[in-house]
């Protein structure tokens, strides 16, 4: 926002002072709203695609050439589809939950920078603000769930809430680690602190021991936060229908759909600035061209984060409730927080190879303890046996 | 609307159980099938099976019919397995009309037989990763390769589900030099498909940790509700009707019964994929020795076609356990006094909730697909 | 023992694998399985079926039905309805005037056509059969039913021709058997003898071979095989529906007989001719034994619903083995009303 008012806040001299202001407001607003609902439509399609393809089917390849309207039929199927609402339902609720599934969503995109000083809103708070309003959007789920006055939509709707805020603990722990090397809560700040010595790749946090393990942290807790396969338990389709929007139909389906869709994509385009070294990569110097080139760079990392989300869920089955939680408090929480304390020993280690070692060392050798604990009594290895 | 049935007090807080109808229409209930469950929050504390939406009276229409016309209708009772449940009919009437099958019809029954335990057992574990949310990738893999065997049955028996294959004495249709062929290319590639499906999941942490010690089926109680099938072989029950009868010519094949532990879901996944390697093992013997001459049995008449008064039973080990029909001939023989038929999927059903308390919700979808009902069976 | 997590990573190779294998699929179908249906559509192997059909030999006149009703009382889901044409006099014509077949309920099972003795009903493979009626446009009448022979050739070649070769062999010996009437030629199996020609009835364009035309047995015989198997329309003497009815023994499922009937009397039996009324039979029976009154009240097709042919049926009743009088189904309640008289007449009953 202030690069764009600093840009043509010149072209505008003797007009209105407000005039430069408004357009520097509007175009990053026009920006979200355009474009990255349209990442959304078509990451639908990619994803149908992709999954069709792990299956071994062709995915939809009907409407337009390689079914490139698919998205576009689906949102006018969605909009022109009968809006039911159940005759009990907290009709206002109900009505009102699909509304702030979206918002949340959409404000994440505020902090995301995506080519350098171009990001919506330079908070020096930005990473704080992203989980604030991550969290908000478990509110939206749990009013859905809750006015539908249904015992599926309410079952999902807790387990929501609890895999939400079970899962913001080491989330937000591994983003620390990040704060602490970066030494600044402004995502522009941690882009700018993941270059070293004038190159674009080498100084990228996940090539770092602790940045490794924080962007495996991370990248599980966002996967977890919006509610992705192997996480997806608040819609798990097999057990509880389609869990908190079970009652949802037409657009308010959409909408339910977007939120999810764009928190998912915000959360991958944060660990794309968090570890994957944001926009960073060759080339973002060159004059002129070089904010296209790091935007470039940085579409494309966080193309390959929504891949990997896809290529997951056409792979892996889903974990149970009470492992979920399990799961994050004790194998994720512990691991984050000596996450912390690795960093603090890279931090003071002078000579970084040395650091290197020793922080490799001493996180494997806790993962392989959490291992082995966390499958104790949980999976064994069997053999049978034949009849004779 | 949430039920107040009987408050829980635990500690300071007071918590109420809910009921929950799963099903009919749920989309792992693997049909219309309703389970009423009392949660204790996510927490199964009771649990009844409520069957009947499928109810088609298939009993009272065979005994209304002449033997013939009910082989049709046997397809549709397991609509995966038409192949075995129509030789468990042809099976008793045989028995009871004392018909000799020729060598060559005994041979092929073996042949589709097992074909299609392979195509059962790989579809089932397919349908239960997609109780457990793979989206259903292990499903499309076990149908990419069901589609050959079923392409195989279409050229055979002329239809791919609803074969309506085999007659009192043998078989409807030869099987051609042609499909003994396709026959051997499909058991020759199958084990590479097991392969890639083990890889897939046998090792998969998330399968493991989902699967292991849920749904566990003691040995004991498995006996004592005559379970039958891969699911009592799983807890541990050594009986395979292909070896206590040996029925058919399953008595010249060398093959091996897999017995599970301790009885939960992962050991009713891995028993079902080492049976399908031991499939694989009689396909290979029976295509090799399947002898030349009749397929069919020259003195049984397809109309008119009576038994002496009698009763009989035949029962045949189907992928999802003994099934079997009891037969009751009176005065005339034309039709049968008495049908009665025993769904291996009606009777494992019955231990459903023993399996499923105190397991959570989520558990309940994927024991319940760790039996491997069909619920055309299971209703009739 | 590999690390956690190493079974989810094997998995993901295992995806991967079948992703990027599905762009290297050049029309293998190991990898990419799915026909894009409308466009293309998988090859139906031979023996594929969908709904039943009646065949007919040249015109749909000609068709091969006899209205025995055999199909429609095996039918397992009850599906075929079958109402036997009749002249003004209600004299039996030997085919259907109603031949409906309900698709919504057939379920496919074949059993029609392998009780058929008359080789008139198989099975199609053309499955599309979408209607936008529920009700009446899911029946289908017998004008939707009939199909050429040429049509079975095609879509079943294989056991068309296998068909084609014993109807013309039937015929031949039938038409052989017209004229110097070798009662041993076929053992095991009632000799019908040659039915008399009908010219009232015979419908007009078919071309007849009548008895006094001046062939030998040979000549004969060449004539009705090339008739029936160039597809010219036929009927009457030569290769009638009625002459096909000797077909029975081999119908796919080899169907031996229930009990080997009597020979035929060198003269034949003059009442065995479908073409005549109960009346007209019953008046050449007068001064018969009861054995031949009984078969002479019988619909003549031995279709071989009863499980006999009408000879067998006649005498098993006349002897006292077949004690059910209703089983002729091509006679309707006629000829049971007619067994049951005759039965009392004898004091049998």
């Amino acid at each position: 926002m202030e690069t764009i008012y600093q840009l043509i806040a010149g072209w505008f001299a003797g007009k209105p002072e407000w005039l430069p202001l408004a357009i520097a407001i509007a175009v990053p607003i026009l920006f979200i709203v355009g474009v990255y609902p349209a990442i959304f439509a078509y990451t639908t399609l990619v994803e149908r695609k992709a999954l069709g393809r792990v299956q071994n089917r062709y995915g939809p390849n009907r409407v337009g050439r390689w079914g490139i309207l698919q998205p576009l039929a689906d949102g006018l199927k969605l909009l022109t589809k009968e809006d039911i609402v159940p005759r009990d339902a907290d009709k206002f609720t109900h009505f009102l939950a699909p509304v702030i599934a979206v918002i949340p969503s959409v404000l994440l995109f505020a902090i995301v920078p995506i080519a350098p000083g171009l990001v919506p809103v330079n908070l020096n708070i930005g990473i704080l603000f992203a989980f604030a309003i991550s969290t908000a959007s478990v509110l939206a789920l749990f009013m859905g769930g809750w006015a539908s006055r249904n015992k599926f939509s309410l079952l999902g709707a807790m387990r929501a809430v609890a895999q939400v805020v079970s899962y913001e603990v080491p989330m937000v722990l591994a983003a620390v680690a990040v704060v602490m090397a970066a030494g600044s809560l402004s995502t522009l700040d941690i882009v700018k602190a993941q270059t070293r010595g004038g190159l674009e790749i080498a100084g990228w946090f996940v090539f770092q021991p602790w940045g490794f393990v924080g962007f495996v942290l991370f990248a599980i807790g966002a996967m977890a936060e919006s509610a992705r396969t192997p996480f997806d338990i608040p819609e798990a389709e097999s057990e509880i229908i389609a869990g908190y929007h079970t009652e949802y139909s037409g657009f308010k389906f959409a909408l339910f759909q977007l939120g999810e869709y764009l928190a998912a994509i915000a959360m991958a385009g944060i660990t794309v600035t968090m570890f994957l070294g944001g926009y960073l990569g060759p080339g973002i110097h060159i004059p002129y061209i070089g904010g296209f080139i790091a935007a470039f760079w940085f579409f494309l990392k966080l193309g390959c984060m929504i891949l990997l989300n896809i290529w997951i869920r056409g792979t892996w089955p889903r974990v149970r409730v009470d492992q979920l939680m399990g799961f994050a408090w004790k194998v994720l929480l512990p691991m984050s927080i000596l996450n912390i304390a690795v960093v603090g020993l890279w931090h003071f280690m002078g000579n970084k190879v040395l650091a290197w070692g020793v922080t490799a060392a001493i996180l494997g050798l806790a993962f392989v303890i959490l291992a082995k604990i966390s499958a104790a009594g949980n999976i064994e290895k069997r053999t049978y046996r034949y009849a004779n | 609307m949430i039920q107040q049935i009987s408050p829980i007090p635990t500690g300071m807080i007071e918590t109420q159980t809910i009921e929950v109808s799963i099903g009919p229409q749920h989309p792992s209930t693997h049909g219309v099938f309703r389970m009423d469950a009392v949660l204790d929050g996510e927490t199964v504390v009771g649990l009844k099976p409520v069957m009947g939406y499928l109810h088609r009276n298939h009993e009272q229409l065979a005994e209304r019919m002449t033997w013939l016309a009910s082989i049709p209708y046997t397809d549709r009772l397991d609509y995966f397995n038409s192949m075995t449940n129509n030789w468990a009919l042809c099976l008793s009437v045989e028995k009871l009309a004392g018909i000799k099958v020729p060598e060559r019809a005994e041979y092929i029954r073996v042949i589709v037989s097992e074909l299609t335990r392979i195509l059962n057992h790989s579809c089932v574990i397919g349908f239960m990763l997609q109780d457990l949310g793979a989206w259903g990738t292990p499903l499309l893999y076990a149908f990419r390769e069901r589609e050959k065997i079923l392409d195989l049955f279409e050229s055979l028996s002329g239809a791919r589900m609803m074969c309506n294959y085999m007659r009192f004495g043998g078989v409807r249709v030869d099987m051609t030099d042609a499909m003994v062929a396709q026959a051997k290319d499909i058991v020759a590639k199958f084990p590479r498909f097991l392969d890639e499906f083990e890889q897939l999941l046998s090792n998969n942490e998330v399968l493991l940790a989902r699967c292991q010690k849920v749904g566990i089926l003691p040995k004991e109680l498995a006996i004592n509700a005559s379970i039958s099938g891969p699911m009592a072989r799983a807890s541990g029950v050594d009986y395979d009707i292909r070896k206590v009868d040996k029925y058919g010519v399953y008595g010249r094949f060398d093959f091996r019964v897999p017995l599970g532990e301790v009885g939960d879901v992962y050991d009713r996944y891995y028993i079902r994929v080492l049976e399908m390697r031991e499939s694989i093992k009689i396909l290979n013997q029976a295509l090799r020795d399947l002898p030349a001459g009749a397929f069919v049995a020259p003195e049984v008449k397809l109309r008119n076609f009576k038994i002496p008064p009698g009763d009989g039973y035949g029962r045949v080990e189907a992928p999802k356990g003994e099934l079997g029909f009891y037969l009751v001939s009176d005065e005339g023989g034309k039709m049968p006094y008495r049908y009665h038929c025993r769904p291996p999927s009606f009777i494992n059903l019955t231990t459903l909730e023993d399996m499923c308390l105190g397991h959570k919700v989520a558990d309940v979808v994927i024991i319940l697909g760790s039996v491997d009902i069909v619920l055309g069976e299971v209703d009739r | 023992m590999g690390f956690l997590g190493k079974g989810l990573f094997q998995g993901m190779a295992v995806t991967a694998r079948n992703f990027v294998g599905t762009y290297f699929d050049r029309g293998t179908r190991e990898k990419l399985v799915t026909y894009q249906y409308p466009e293309e559509k998988p090859p139906l192997p031979e023996n594929s079926r969908s709904f039943p059909f009646l065949v007919y030999d040249g015109t749909p006149d000609a068709m091969r039905c006899v209205a025995c009703k055999i199909c429609e009382t095996e039918c397992p889901p009850q599906c075929i309805y079958i109402v036997m044409d009749r002249d003004e006099k209600g004299k039996p014509q030997q085919r259907p005037k109603v031949f409906d077949i309900d698709i919504s309920v057939c379920m496919q099972c074949q059993i029609c056509v392998e009780v058929c003795p008359f080789e008139a009903i198989k099975m199609d493979n053309d499955y599309e059969k979408s209607q936008y009626g529920r009700f009446d446009d899911l029946i289908e009448h017998l004008p939707d039913l009939l199909k050429s022979n040429e049509y079975y050739n095609e879509i079943k070649p294989t056991e068309a021709k296998a068909v084609d070769a014993k109807l013309k062999a039937e015929a031949e010996k039938k038409a052989k058997k017209g004229t110097s009437k070798p009662a041993a030629a076929a053992p095991a199996k009632p000799a019908a003898p040659a039915p008399a020609p009908k010219p009232a009835t015979a419908p007009a364009g078919k071309i007849t071979i009548p008895e006094d035309a001046p062939f030998t047995a040979e000549q004969r015989a060449w004539l009705a095989g090339f008739l029936s198997a160039g597809g010219v329309a036929t009927s009457g003497t030569g290769v009638s529906p009625v002459a096909v009815a000797e077909t029975t023994g081999e119908t796919p499922v080899p169907l031996p007989e229930a009990t080997p009937a009597a020979e035929a009397p060198a003269g034949g039996w003059p009442w065995h001719d479908p073409g005549l009324g109960m009346s007209q039979r019953m008046d050449l029976v007068k001064a018969a034994p009861l054995a031949d009154k009984l078969m002479a009240a019988m619909a003549q097709t031995d279709c071989h619903a009863c499980g006999y042919d009408c000879r067998g049926y006649a005498d098993a009743i006349a002897a006292g083995s077949e004690t059910d009088l209703s089983l002729c189904l091509p006679g309707e309640a006629e000829t049971a009303k007619k067994l049951e008289e005759l039965m009392k007449e004898a004091g049998k009953l």
